[in-house]
């Protein structure tokens, strides 16, 4: 791998650690291990599992605000990953609503994020506490200058 | 950057990141200088209240800004002035390396050692053995240019 897409990857494995499915997930690893729920070496495939899926979706979430709106071939070709693993995290990330079609390119629909990423992620890495109340004046309305979903 | 720059041997010189708890391990490097015990100059220490307090993020960041290794060292099991602090480090050490592993970097770039506050030979063993592991493994490919060269 050349420099600059480890330095990508590296930049991805960040955005996914400061966000709080990971932080929740590796904060809650010891007492799940310690109460017999899960064993470790289930909790570390568990962990592998997710840490690829997040690492990934930062990866496209990056490229997306860099140079998007991109089609799914053309995004497959920047962040180096197969083409059927950017179409599903494509498509989950427009269901949860961070990612939105954005026109066409040469007959393929391109797709861009709805803003940028260290915004869209901002309540979410900030403590899990925070984030309840953020999503309480949201939902009541009381978030100045925000839009009501 | 002096310590790893300038030997004028052309060999190349890792640059370390270690990341020590103020309690034990902090402790241990103090009592290593002022035992003039000697170790490679390769280490740059950087003094946290607890291991616990080490956000993986510190330890990315530190890779990304072109760090060769990230040492992650704290009191030992049981010895934590925090309770815990240092099992969650060990914890998080885990899944530390899980993603050194998927980003595409050697997860023995980076380590985790309980040294204790008496531990001075401890620690110095510890650097010298990192330091030679770091130079089997060779520069990271993210290292700035410039950095340790000789």
């Amino acid at each position: 791998m050349s420099a600059e897409g480890l330095r990508k990857r590296l930049q991805a494995a960040i955005d996914a650690f400061r966000d709080e499915r990971i932080r929740w997930f590796i904060g809650r690893s010891r007492s799940l291990v310690d109460s017999g729920l899960i064993s470790l070496e289930k909790m570390d495939e568990l962990v592998r599992y997710l840490m690829r899926d997040e690492v990934e979706r930062h990866l496209i979430l990056r490229e997306l605000e860099a140079s998007g709106p991109l089609t799914l071939p053309e995004l497959a070709k920047r962040s180096g990953l197969p083409l059927e693993r950017v179409e599903e995290h494509v498509h989950v990330m427009c269901v949860a609503g961070v990612v939105l079609p954005s026109g066409e390119r040469e007959g393929q629909p391109a797709y861009a994020i709805v803003m940028p990423v260290d915004e869209m992620f901002k309540e979410r890495r900030i403590c899990p506490c925070e984030t309840v109340i953020a999503l309480l004046h949201r939902l009541l309305g009381l978030w100045g200058g925000r839009e009501e979903r | 950057m002096s310590a790893a720059e300038g030997k004028g041997t052309g060999e190349f010189e890792p640059l370390i990141v270690a990341f020590c708890c103020n309690w034990c391990s902090y402790a241990g490097a103090d009592l290593a200088g002022t035992s003039r015990i000697e170790y490679p100059p390769n280490v740059r220490i950087i003094r946290v209240m607890c291991s616990g307090r080490v956000d993986p993020v510190f330890v990315l960041e530190a890779f990304l800004l072109g760090a060769d290794g990230v040492l992650l060292t704290g009191c030992h099991p049981g010895d934590c002035h925090y309770i815990d602090g240092n099992m969650k480090a060990e914890m998080r050490a885990r899944y530390i390396r899980t993603c050194l592993e998927e980003v595409g970097l050697e997860p023995e770039r980076f380590r985790l050692e309980w040294v204790s506050a008496s531990e001075g030979v401890k620690f110095a063993q510890l650097i010298k053995e990192f330091t030679e592991t770091i130079k089997r493994l060779g520069p990271s490919p993210l290292r700035v240019k410039g950095h340790g060269e000789a």
